[in-house]
Order: C-alpha cells, then structure tokens, then sequence
C-alpha cells in the first residue's frame, strides 16, 4: 500500500527542500508526498487522509507544532500515524517537550538530508 | 520516460483545469496530454483520445524539458457557436501560458533546490566526519577515520587507499589500504604520472576510464577508474586518498567534491598528527640526550638509561600479554609512561658529586700515593716492613668484599703512628681508616648518603617539564626505582604495598642491566650470573618475587622485545608484539 508522507512547514523553503529531499524515496519505494503550510492545514490533512509519517515544523502559525502533535497523540483512531518534530529551536527542554508528547524523533535544522532519508525508511519499514 | 510528477505536481494542474473549466461555462472539460497520453482530466469523468482530428477538440502545447512535450487539451459542445469556439480558445491559450510558466518556474525552483540540497549534503558531512576524523592525534586513527568514512558515505569504488607524505619528505607511503588483494604492489601507484600531478597540483581528480588517460599506465593493473584526491593541510599537501575500481565510468563530480571536504577536514588532522609526532620525536631526542649526558660522565654506564627503558617497556608489554598478570595492564600511555622514566631515572646524578659517582676505590689514588710516602717514611726510621704493608692496604683498597685478616691487619696498622719533630703522627688518619675498613663496597656513610640523592635528585629536575600526555606516575616511578620491597630502599624507604608496580619492575631491570654491564668496580657478569643476583635479591625480601619470577622466565622474550624497542616509534610502542608492524 502507498505510504503517505506529510510535510507541514511555514517556511517555504524548508519545505521545498524537505520535499526534494523525500522525492528521492518516491522514486525509489511506493510512497507519496503531500505538504501543508501551517498546522491547521496539516491537523486536517491527517485527520482526512491518515498519513505514515509526518514532518512537523514546531513554530508555525494558527496551530504549533506541538499542539497538533499533542491532538493527535490523544486521538485514538490516529495512533498510527509516527511524527517527526522539525525545528530551529534546540533546547534540550524542547527536544524532552516533544518527546514527551509522542514525537518520534526531534530533528534540529538545518537538517541533514542523509539523516532524513535514514529515519524516514527506518520509521516507514521501507 | 519521466513521470509527470518531476515536472509539476498533478493536483496544482488538476486546480488549474478546474478553474479554467468554471470559466469556460461548467461545459468543455480539460485535460493535460503527456508523452502522447491523457492523465489530467477536469470537467468529466474520462477524456476519451488525445484525438488531433476530433474537431470539437482544441489543444496548445506544452513543453516540459528538452525532450518531453504535452498538451492542454480542451472539448468543447459538439454544436458549438463560432463566438464560444472563440472565447474556448482565448481560454485555452490563456490557460497553457499560464501552465507553461509554472512548468518553467518550477523547473528554476527545483534547480535551485537540487543545488541546496546538494550542499546541504556537504555540509551534513562535514558536520558529521569532522568530529569523527578530528578525535585523535594518532596518525593511524586519523587515517582510519578518513577512510571509514569513504566507506561509510557509499561512494562507488571497491578499492580504497591513503598514501602519507612525511614533512620534509616529498615521498608517499602506503598507510592505509582496503580491497586490494593481500601482497598486492601498491606502492606503485606513488609512481604513476597522474598521482604525481596530483600531489603537485594539489587538486583532485576524477579518471572514469584509466585506460585513455596518458598519466596511467597501469601502474596497478586491472584498475578501470579512479578518484584520487589530495590531503592537503594549509602548508603542504599531507597525503592522497584514493577510491577505486575495476569498473570504467563510476564517479561524478559531486563525488570529487565531497571527497575534497573529506580530505581537507583530514588534512589538518593529518598535519596536526605529523606535528605531535614530531614534537614526541623532539621531546624523546631531547631527553635522551639528557639521559646520555649522564651516562657519560662515567663511561662505564654509557648506554644504560636507554637499555633500562627499553627493557623496562619491554617487561611490561609481556606483563600485558600474559594471563597469570590478569591485574596488570598497561595502556599505551603507561608504556610510554615508563620508557621515560626509564630513560630519566638517573637524571638525578647530574646533581651528585662526581668524585662519589665514579668512585673507583676506597681512597682516591692521589691519597694512597700519600700513604706510600708516609709508609716509605716510616720504613726508613724504622724496621717497619713498609712495602708488605703498603701491598696489603692496596690490595684492600680496591676490594669490594674484602677478607677480615685484611681489615683487622690495616686496623692495626692504624694504630701505629710516625715521629716527626717530637710529635708521633698517626701512620693512617681516621678518614682513611673510616673508608678502608668498610666491610663492603667502597662509599662511606657520608658517600652513599650522596649517591643515594639521585632518585629525589631526578624527580626534583624533571618536574617543571610539562610532558604532553599527563604522565601522572612518571616523577612517582623515577623517584622509586630505588625503593625495595622489605623498606631497607631509598629515598623514602617505603613498604612493598606503596611501590608501584612500574617502579619495582623498572628496578629489577635496571639491577639486571648493571650487572650485565662492566663496571669500574666489577667486570661484567653472564646473563645467568645476574640472574642468580635477582634471585639473592628476592630471597632477602628486597624485590618482587614474582615479577622476578616472571622476567627470568621470560628472559629471552624480553630482551628480543627491548631490541624492537629501540627500533619503534615512541608513538608505537604497543606495536613492538606485532611483527608486521616492523
């Protein structure tokens, strides 16, 4: 079945290089690749269409990173769903804080693509 | 072919039809044509064929690159009006510029995204590799790290190799290798024309087909392509990486480029290592030198700083190698630890009177010819029998363990006394008579109070030298290498359990290397005589009988070793086990 990656940045070339970066798995594996731009956008987008995996920039506006983590973290029909928190904020507080919250992973920018790639097959089972 | 997806997201034409489709009036359906078929629709369900001849079907070109092309296609009403035709196709038209532009811009955006994302890359891997090539000053951790990383990145190539160049060398050394079959010449590859213009120019290179280039002339045979890239630090060019193999066409630019960043992190790596090398090297002939500006002022221990440390590491690595020392384990460090202690542990003497250090008898010769004359003097007054007398106190004088008849003889003859003017003068003073009667050895009291400064002595000197690694024992050890298990050493006179175990092994081989070695009091004896010696100095409880056990079990092991040392880099010292390492 299709694997569905999302990426929710407000930053536009943050997501364009993510997007670049992930192409690179859809060329090779069934995945697809779907982008939101803030995180009432990307609340929405998983609620509908339930992705793998989820790239999630943490200060964005409307909704924040962690706060959409957090909903879907306490919804029980999206349980699935694996979420890597993205951010320029490298606190240690801040990596705990999303842990916490049920992120996968908490990834510092600039990031590395290698790194990304790596995680995402590992978390995807690909 | 392409997918489509490379060019233009699907859902943002998808957008694009639909809005195109409201404004044409809810009735013409679009759809984009790619490569000859239709995979966008709007407006209905399906398309139906491109159909260039359907008359009720309008389309305009798009181009996606230089070689894939397409259509915005448009149906209109099969009735259609001339006046709807006409405003179908301003759509239209209007419609597949707009497309065209954002086909056109979307390919200027993933360009540019392509070129960050590549030098995203590059800087990911120097974040990464710095910090793994930049962890160690060993040469041989450096070069590892380096060529790990190659391996570890995926660049293409089965063969790898790191050649060195020592400063002030302009040779290349193979130091590091993987792939190449074991016996393989490859030091041939230095010799080769492109290498050589590599390491001059400085710059890397990649040859995708060996065979055409003229600098190669398969200097390693079976090579089909290569990337070979410098090491170069700010001062000279340290070293070349090589990647490899026997397949044509492999590597790309990108690779020598990333491989450059590799190499230039390793770079200053190598060059500091070369450095800290060099300063071991001065720092290890600066101290030697000291060591035998010592040993030469009495020619007798000429040599014997340097054969203690190298016997003293050479004990110690065959401590480390054997199970019944389980205990004992010397780092690397500690090695090195102990082969300066060895070489500085007499540096001491500089500050001991000479005249007690290369003290050859009991009195000095100038005083005996004293005593002769007064004896001789004696003689003439009397019917003393000065030659046989004067014969004895010689004989006595450089005796190490002499006879009692000879020591209760001259005692007597220090009874006598000589007349001169009236006054009756002693035949021999009682510093003389303090000296001469010694039961052993030839230093009095005073004397060997002074030898037996050196130890304090040496640790006193070589404090204030800031010695790169810690050393923290070092000083401990020099200062102890004359202590002895039952108490009865110097300075401090210390019990076995405040020893260190490197100050009692360092002074079973500097006890063995004096005794192998002549003396001026004493020739030198067999390595069995000495042994014998070790194990007399066990039985009185003043070594540690089961290092001494061990050594004289190990002999042979130990001298073979301590040769290797000699001819190892300080820095190597846990290599000298390894025979390929010589």
């Amino acid at each position: 079945m299709t694997k569905k990656i999302l990426i929710v940045d407000d930053e536009v070339h943050i997501k364009m290089l993510l997007e670049q970066t992930l192409e690179e798995l859809e060329d090779e594996y069934d995945v697809e690749l779907f982008t939101a731009s803030d995180g009432e956008e990307g609340l929405e987008f998983i609620r509908n269409e339930r992705p793998d995996l989820v790239f999630l920039d943490i200060m964005m506006p409307k909704m924040n990173g962690y706060e959409v983590c957090r909903i879907v973290m306490n919804d029980g029909d999206l349980g699935d769903v694996k979420i890597i928190l993205l951010t320029a904020k490298g606190q240690e507080v801040d990596r705990k804080q999303g842990l916490e919250l049920g992120a996968k992973m908490y990834m510092t920018k600039p990031f590395d693509p290698d790194e990304i790639l790596k995680v995402s097959k590992d978390l995807l089972e690909l | 072919m392409t997918p489509l997806k490379k060019y233009i997201r699907p859902g943002v034409l998808r957008n694009f039809l639909r809005k195109a489709f409201e404004l044409a009036g809810g009735d013409c359906p679009l759809a984009i044509g790619y490569e000859g078929e239709v995979v966008v629709v709007e407006g209905a369900d399906s398309f139906g064929g491109v159909g260039e001849n359907d008359p009720v079907v309008i389309s305009s070109p798009l181009q996606f690159d230089d070689i894939h092309s397409g259509l915005v296609l448009m149906r209109m009403p099969t009735d259609v009006s001339d006046e709807v035709r006409a405003s179908c196709e301003r759509i239209l038209k209007f419609t597949s510029y707009s497309i065209q532009e954002l086909i056109d811009m979307e390919r200027a955006r993933r360009s540019i995204a392509e070129e960050a994302l590549a030098k995203y890359r590059e800087l990911a891997l120097l974040h990464r590799s710095v910090p793994v090539i930049n962890t160690s000053l060993r040469m041989r951790d450096v070069v590892g790290a380096l060529i790990n990383e190659c391996r570890r990145e995926n660049y293409p190539g089965e063969l790898g190799m790191v050649f060195l160049s020592e400063p002030g060398s302009n040779q290349f050394r193979l130091a590091v290798q993987f792939g190449f079959p074991f016996g393989s010449n490859l030091k041939a590859m230095a010799d080769s024309d492109l290498f050589i213009q590599v390491a001059e120019a400085g710059r890397g290179e990649i040859v995708n087909d060996l065979d055409k280039d003229s600098r190669w002339a398969s200097e390693l045979p079976g090579l089909g392509s290569m990337a070979i890239i410098p090491i170069v630090s700010p001062n000279r060019c340290e070293g070349i990486l090589i990647l490899a193999s026997e397949n044509k066409g492999l590597f790309e630019a990108a690779h020598r480029k990333s491989l450059a960043t590799l190499a230039s992190v390793a770079g200053i790596s190598v060059s500091n290592a070369f450095n800290f090398e060099g300063v071991q090297r001065l720092m290890n002939a600066i101290l030697q030198a000291l060591a035998e500006a010592i040993d030469s002022r009495d020619p007798f221990t000429a040599g014997h700083s340097e054969r203690v440390a190298h016997l003293a590491v050479a004990f110690a690595y065959t401590l480390n190698d054997d199970s019944a020392f389980d205990e004992v384990m010397f780092s690397d460090e500690e090695l090195r630890e102990i082969y300066y202690a060895g070489i500085l542990h007499d540096v001491g003497k500089i500050g001991i009177k000479e005249d007690v250090l290369t003290k050859n008898s009991r009195l000095p010769s100038r005083r005996l010819d004293v005593v002769r004359a007064r004896f001789q003097l004696l003689g003439q007054v009397t019917d003393f029998n000065w030659t046989e007398a004067f014969d004895r106190v010689r004989g006595l004088n450089k005796s190490m363990t002499p006879d009692k008849d000879d020591l209760e003889y001259v005692k007597n003859l220090g009874q006598q006394t000589w007349p001169a003017d009236g006054e009756n003068h002693p035949l021999l003073y009682d510093d003389e008579l303090e000296v001469l009667l010694l039961e052993y050895g030839n230093l009095t009291h005073e004397e060997r109070m002074e030898i037996q400064r050196h130890p304090a002595e040496s640790e006193r000197i070589l404090q204030h030298i800031p010695m790169q690694e810690g050393y923290v024992n070092m000083l401990t050890i020099i200062r102890q290498h004359h202590e002895r298990m039952d108490g009865s050493g110097y300075p401090d006179g210390l019990n076995a359990v405040d020893i260190l175990v490197q100050s009692r092994l360092m002074a079973i081989v500097d006890i063995y290397d004096a005794v192998t070695q002549e003396r001026h009091y004493k020739p030198a004896f067999t390595r069995s005589e000495a042994l014998k010696i070790l194990k007399k100095e066990v039985e009185e409880g003043k070594l540690d009988a089961e290092l001494v056990k061990f050594f004289l079990n190990n002999i042979d092991k130990i001298e073979t070793l301590s040769e290797r040392v000699k001819s190892t880099r300080i820095t190597h010292l846990s290599e000298i086990g390894n025979l390929a390492s010589l």
